[in-house]
């Protein structure tokens, strides 16, 4: 086991290599030119030269990898050409936010949707699953800005029952408020994002847990279950339940980047300083240095999460091992 | 009557047929259709059909692993059907069922000890050492080891995994055991086996069987008295010796007629069935098998057979009988 | 976003971007009610943002949201005043040398940094010299070039020496100085690393107190500030990533301050908030058009380009796409301008029989299919412009329609404006393309009409005049303009060059908007000028925010 890990680790390197070669490519080669926009539009040829000279693009594209590479290495991703701060701050300025709202967003996801799947799966036909479907179909349908407007004007504006936007009260804290009402104000805040964005996922996760479930409660090993005389509770939850999570348990290691990942138009209706809006800034501004770590950070934790999820299996199912 | 074990009256049960954006309702599927039989203690009642006809729906709704539309089950002079949950629970203890797939029906997380000692936690007859105790007996009975208590069910062939199930099913030490083709999954030289397993095992525990198998020459060996069934329906049922020498159903005459037999200097002439199997969507009118049934009539179409006790103990299903 | 961003790098064009800043010559507040009311000190105001700022360095900053934060917190020489004229900042007064050659400043005496320390006309230096430098990487070099030489006879003077007289200058130094001493530790190639860009110290009314990035910057009232003021005590702006929401918002009164109310939505705010709020329609400086490269086939005919003008129905632009909220443009200076034309320019008004009767003269005439053609090639025309303003799109549309009655086929192509930028605006290769200027205070447009800021000899761009606009007098004014110093024949220079460009026609002129900006009405002692609401240090709330 440790060996296919440590394999497997290895094996990861020349992939997050090639995919930050492919990255560096395609960023150096689109359309569109950092300097362009940097300069002045009235800037003469040999101003461009200089000021590409000054911020290290008028190397042959290679020579700039390697030189990137080299830092990165050393764990300096270099500094934005917009601001001139260094890209790792700028990145971790706004992470946290990214992960407590993802965190909460795939908590809020699975805690629901898991038992309105089984529900779903268990009541089959009911009225409780018909209207399930249809939230499904809505959740897929309806885009989630025009879902986050309408909550705001109810729930923030006309109702006044929540903050519209952002991420706490300004000057709201532990020190100024206390414990409590610094976590109430905090709640209040993270309600509608979270809403938005769990109500538009969670319908996927549930309907996956509901063909799950249903595919195993028809099981020969659920009626094996049942003919045992064991009360239908522990048939459900322990055999039917634990079984049907399987494939969702794997599925959350996949999902590991997805706790990184910035949500741009969420973070536009809701002024949520996330990783999105930096990094949508970045590709328009063609901030090189942002997009690669951004990139790579995503590229790296989608392999982990693989990795992540093949491991995952090993521990809830016993009929797989890796040597 | 009151002799049987388990008897059936009139059991029926219907499957809806869902389809449309908001699945509503659009057929019912009578996957069995007015079935009424009767199996003695220590008997071997053999339930033979072709796939599809409704064996294992029968026996499912005997167990009340379904629920069925009508009729009703006798268990030892009580009507099951009537049985609330805990009632039903108890009644686990008393019949069993022995699964056709030995693979989708043993929980793959769970190791072979849990699966055989689970039933002795929740009815609460033993724990601990002393269900790990049974547990090793059963397995030395199904003759497994005690070491593979330990394992998972994915670490064994098929026809451990039967033996598996085997041993699970005589955990309660039930009365009454529903073997649903239990080795039509096996290959041919581990059948024998099982089979013997199972006679073996009727013997030590005095046990009661109700053996579904979908031709003839598997249940030849094993029963007491054969019941065919066909398109949810029984057609013919009698003692062994009677149905194999004499069948009075057309049906059961031609099923018959394709039991591959050991001489060859005996000539039978084997009829084939045209057509195939009708659904049980939408069954044929009158005798449901008059669309294959070489002798039928005009009659046939029209008018249902009844389930007539032809000789004592032979009942047929059919004008002509 | 992606207008926060267009917006951004529009202001590349954006000369100065003065919010306010103070000084004694600051006309008298003629603002909100109670005027009678004396100015006190409290209370917090808060403004919404639709884009985060980007450096708070106000020699490289280029957007919108980093201007509003640095013009509190720096000040310049000099500032303009609501008319758009000059007026001292740090500067106490100026002299001009005779022969026009050498600016004499002498600056206030009573400034210091948020930091304590003394500003002085190194300060200046440092800050100008820094914009000349080779390695200098803001977008202001241009501004700068007329200069020479800085020099500081003393702590109290500067001295700027010109290779020419240039009447413009003073709309130049409306830039902020930064301080000498946080910034001469950095080389000017890497000023962009440097803290100081991200914690400013300056010598305006307002110091900094924080930047949550995305979330809100937050100012403090300076208690040392050189000049009257300032009266509230704290000013925060709030991003917003999306303007209905800011809307909302300002409905709920989380905000005090919007600026560029959507048209669309001008009509319910105005219902919702006219008790409690300030609406004020703010003119933009600068105006949206459609340029025509003036060597192409089809546009190279002054006929054709003044049938675009009447056959364009802009009217019908303002009227249904900026619902009223702006005004048809005619020429390139704003009506904000003191050397504004005026009436004296032909207004186009909307007459597709004229524009037709102009095609047909030009020789186009209308082909079997409806689209023109002349010397057998077809009236095609290739429009870009960039991606993601909504209102520039609906305008496109409408003109769409009109050119293509006049038997004009148009093809609108949006482009990603990096992409633009890079192949064809930069390199002034294009057909015609839509965008729109913000401008500075000073009429001069040398660089946008002049034929030397046009493409070189090496093909090359070298000014704004990417559509090839040649007029021997225009460019003999536009010369003229910037060495004259007189004001009132600087006005007479400019109306002139406005009727040329007006008759010659180098774009298609479309419109000027004027969104409204909402400001509650607990702010008092405000200032509406040609910016907006100007003069913050001046501004109070009221009963000071209690
Ligand atoms: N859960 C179910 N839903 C719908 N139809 C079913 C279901 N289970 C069985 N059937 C149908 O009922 C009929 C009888 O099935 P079954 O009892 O499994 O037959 P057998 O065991 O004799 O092969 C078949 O037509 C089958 O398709
Ligand atoms: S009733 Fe008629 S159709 Fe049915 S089995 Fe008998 S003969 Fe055949
Ligand atoms: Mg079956």
């Amino acid at each position: 086991m440790l060996n296919y890990i440590g394999r497997r680790l290895i094996q990861m390197i020349p992939l997050l290599i090639g995919i930050s070669i492919l990255n560096f490519a395609i960023m150096h080669l689109a359309p569109g030119d950092p300097i362009d926009l940097l300069a002045e539009r009235n800037a003469t040829a040999e101003q461009k030269e200089r000021i590409k000279e000054l911020y290290g693009l008028n190397d042959p594209i290679h020579i700039q990898y390697l030189r990137w590479m080299q830092h990165v290495l050393k764990g300096d991703f270099g500094r934005s050409f917009v601001d001139g701060q260094p890209v790792m701050k700028s990145i971790l300025e706004r992470l946290p936010y990214t992960l407590y709202l993802n965190f909460l967003i795939m908590v809020v996801i699975y805690v629901v949707a898991i038992p309105v799947g089984i529900i779903s799966a268990l009541k089959q036909y009911s009225k409780f699953d018909h209207l399930m479907t249809s939230m499904a179909f809505l959740g897929q349908a309806v885009p989630s800005f025009w879902i986050g407007l309408i909550l705001i004007y109810f729930f923030g504006l006309k109702l006044d029952w929540l903050p519209i936007s952002g991420i706490g009260t300004i000057g709201l804290n532990v020190r100024t408020a206390g414990f409590w009402a610094t976590v109430v104000d905090r709640a209040a805040h993270v309600i509608m994002p979270v809403t938005v964005v769990a109500f538009g996922s969670m319908t996927g996760v549930a309907r996956y847990m509901r063909s799950s479930m249903l595919e195993v409660i028809r099981q020969d090993y659920v009626r094996t279950a049942r003919a045992k005389g064991l009360p239908e509770k522990v048939v459900i939850l322990k055999h039917a339940m634990r079984n049907a999570l399987l494939p969702i348990v794997t599925l959350l290691g996949a999902e590991l980047p997805l706790l990184f990942g910035g949500m741009v138009v969420i973070e536009s209706i809701f002024s949520w300083p996330g990783i999105g809006l930096l990094s949508i800034r970045a590709i328009f501004q063609r901030d090189y240095l942002i997009v690669m770590a951004i990139n790579m950070m995503g590229a790296t934790l989608m392999v982990l999460g693989n990795f992540l999820a093949d491991l995952l299996y090993v521990v809830v199912d016993p009929r797989i091992k890796y040597s | 009557m009151s002799e049987y074990l388990v008897e059936v009256r009139d059991l029926k049960k219907h499957f809806p047929v869902r389809g449309g954006v908001f699945s509503k309702v659009r057929a019912w599927v009578k996957a069995v259709d007015g079935v009424s039989f009767g199996i003695c203690p220590g008997e071997t009642l053999g339930l033979v059909g072709e796939s599809g006809c409704g064996k294992t729906t029968t026996g499912r709704c005997i167990l009340r692993l379904l629920e069925p539309t009508a009729g009703e089950v006798v268990f030892d002079g009580q009507d099951i059907l009537q049985f609330d949950r805990r009632q039903m629970r108890r009644l686990r203890r008393e019949m069993q069922i022995i699964f056709q797939d030995p693979y989708g029906s043993l929980n793959a997380r769970m190791t072979v000890g849990d699966i055989i000692g689970e039933a002795y936690t929740v009815h609460g007859i033993a724990k601990g050492k002393e269900r790990a105790e049974k547990v090793n007996e059963l397995l030395e009975v199904v003759g497994l080891s005690p070491y593979h208590a330990r394992r998972y069910p994915h670490e064994f062939s098929g026809g451990q995994r039967q033996r598996i199930g085997i041993a699970r099913a005589l955990a309660l030490k039930p009365k009454l055991i529903i073997c649903d083709e239990p080795v039509s999954a096996l290959d041919v030289s581990i059948q024998s086996q099982i089979l013997n397993l199972l006679e073996d095992l009727q013997e030590e525990f005095g046990l009661t069987y109700l053996f579904i198998a979908h031709n003839l020459s598997v249940v030849q060996h094993i029963s007491d008295r054969v019941g065919v069934m066909y398109l949810g329906n029984l057609v013919e049922l009698a003692s062994k010796d009677v149905l194999y020498s004499a069948p009075k159903h057309p049906y059961t005459v031609a099923l018959l007629s394709a039991i591959p037999v050991p001489d060859p200097d005996v000539r039978k002439t084997k009829i084939l069935l045209e057509g195939d199997v009708p659904s049980p969507l939408n069954p044929p009118s009158g005798c449901t098998f008059h669309t294959r049934c070489p002798k039928a009539t005009a009659h046939c179409k029209e008018s249902r057979p009844e389930w007539r006790e032809v000789t004592p103990g032979h009942f047929v299903a059919c004008h002509l009988a | 976003m992606r207008k926060s961003l267009i917006m951004a790098l529009a202001s590349v064009m954006i000369l100065a971007l003065f919010l306010g800043a103070c000084g004694p010559e600051a006309p008298a507040p003629s603002g909100n009610g109670g005027g009678a009311d004396e100015p006190v000190k409290g209370g917090q105001i808060v403004f919404g943002m639709t884009g985060d700022p980007v450096i708070f360095n106000p020699i490289l900053s280029t957007d919108v949201p980093s201007g509003n934060i640095n013009s509190r917190v720096y000040s310049a020489l000099v500032r303009a005043n609501a008319n758009m004229e000059p007026i001292g900042d740090l500067a106490e007064s100026w002299t001009v040398s005779e022969d026009g050659l050498v600016w004499t400043f002498k600056l206030k005496d009573n400034v210091y940094w948020h930091d304590g320390t003394k500003f002085t006309s190194a300060d200046v230096k440092y800050t100008y010299d820094a914009i000349r430098h080779p390695d200098y990487l803001g977008i202001r070099a241009t501004d700068f070039k007329p200069i020479t030489k800085v020099e500081t006879p003393d702590d109290l003077t500067v001295e700027l020496y010109l290779d020419a007289p240039y009447a413009p200058i003073l709309s130049k130094l409306v830039i902020g100085i930064i301080p000498k001493h946080l910034f001469e530790t950095t080389e000017i190639g890497k000023m962009k690393e440097n803290p100081a860009n991200m914690e400013p110290i300056g010598t305006g009314p307002y110091k900094f107190v924080t930047w949550e990035k995305g979330q809100y910057i937050m100012l403090e009232a300076n208690e040392n500030y050189f000049g009257e003021g300032p009266y509230i005590d704290q000013i925060i702006w709030k991003f917003y990533g999306d303007n209905q929401v800011m809307l909302a918002a300002l409905e709920k009164g989380d905000i005090d301050y919007m600026g560029a109310i959507p048209p669309d939505d001008v009509a319910r705010i105005t219902e919702a908030l006219s008790e409690t709020h300030e609406i004020r329609p703010i003119t933009q400086n600068g105006y949206t058009y459609i340029g025509l490269k003036q060597t192409d086939p089809i546009f190279k005919d002054k006929l054709v380009r003044q049938a675009l003008m009447y056959g364009t129905n802009r009217k019908q632009i303002v009227d249904d796409v900026l619902m009223g909220h702006g005004e048809v443009v005619n020429a390139n200076l704003p009506r904000l301008s003191w050397a504004y034309a005026g009436d004296e320019l032909n207004p186009y008004e909307y007459n597709p029989e004229k524009a037709k009767e102009l095609l047909d003269e030009a020789g186009w005439k209308l082909g079997a299919d409806g689209i023109r053609e002349k010397d057998g090639n077809k009236m095609d025309v290739k429009l870009l412009t960039s991606t993601g303003n909504k209102i520039l799109e609906a305008a496109l549309l409408i003109t769409q329609q009109n050119w293509k009655d006049l038997g004009i086929n148009v093809t609108v192509e949006y482009i990603e404006w990096a992409v633009l930028c890079e192949q064809y605006l930069d390199v002034a290769k294009f057909q015609s393309y839509a965008l729109a200027w913000s401008l500075g205070i000073d009429p001069d447009f040398y660089l946008f009409f002049h034929s030397d800021a046009a493409v070189n000899e090496k093909g090359q761009l070298v000014g704004f005049n990417d559509v090839e606009f040649k007029n021997d007098r225009l460019d003999e004014l536009l010369e003229l303009g910037r060495t004259e110093m007189d004001k009132d024949t600087r006005k007479e220079i400019y109306v002139e060059a406005q009727k040329i460009v007006n008759e010659e026609l180098p774009y298609v002129f479309l419109y000027a908007n004027s969104s409204p900006a909402v400001m509650h009405k607990k702010v008092q002692g405000v200032t509406w000028g040609y910016a907006g609401p100007m003069f913050p240090e001046l501004w109070w709330i009221k009963d000071g925010g209690n």
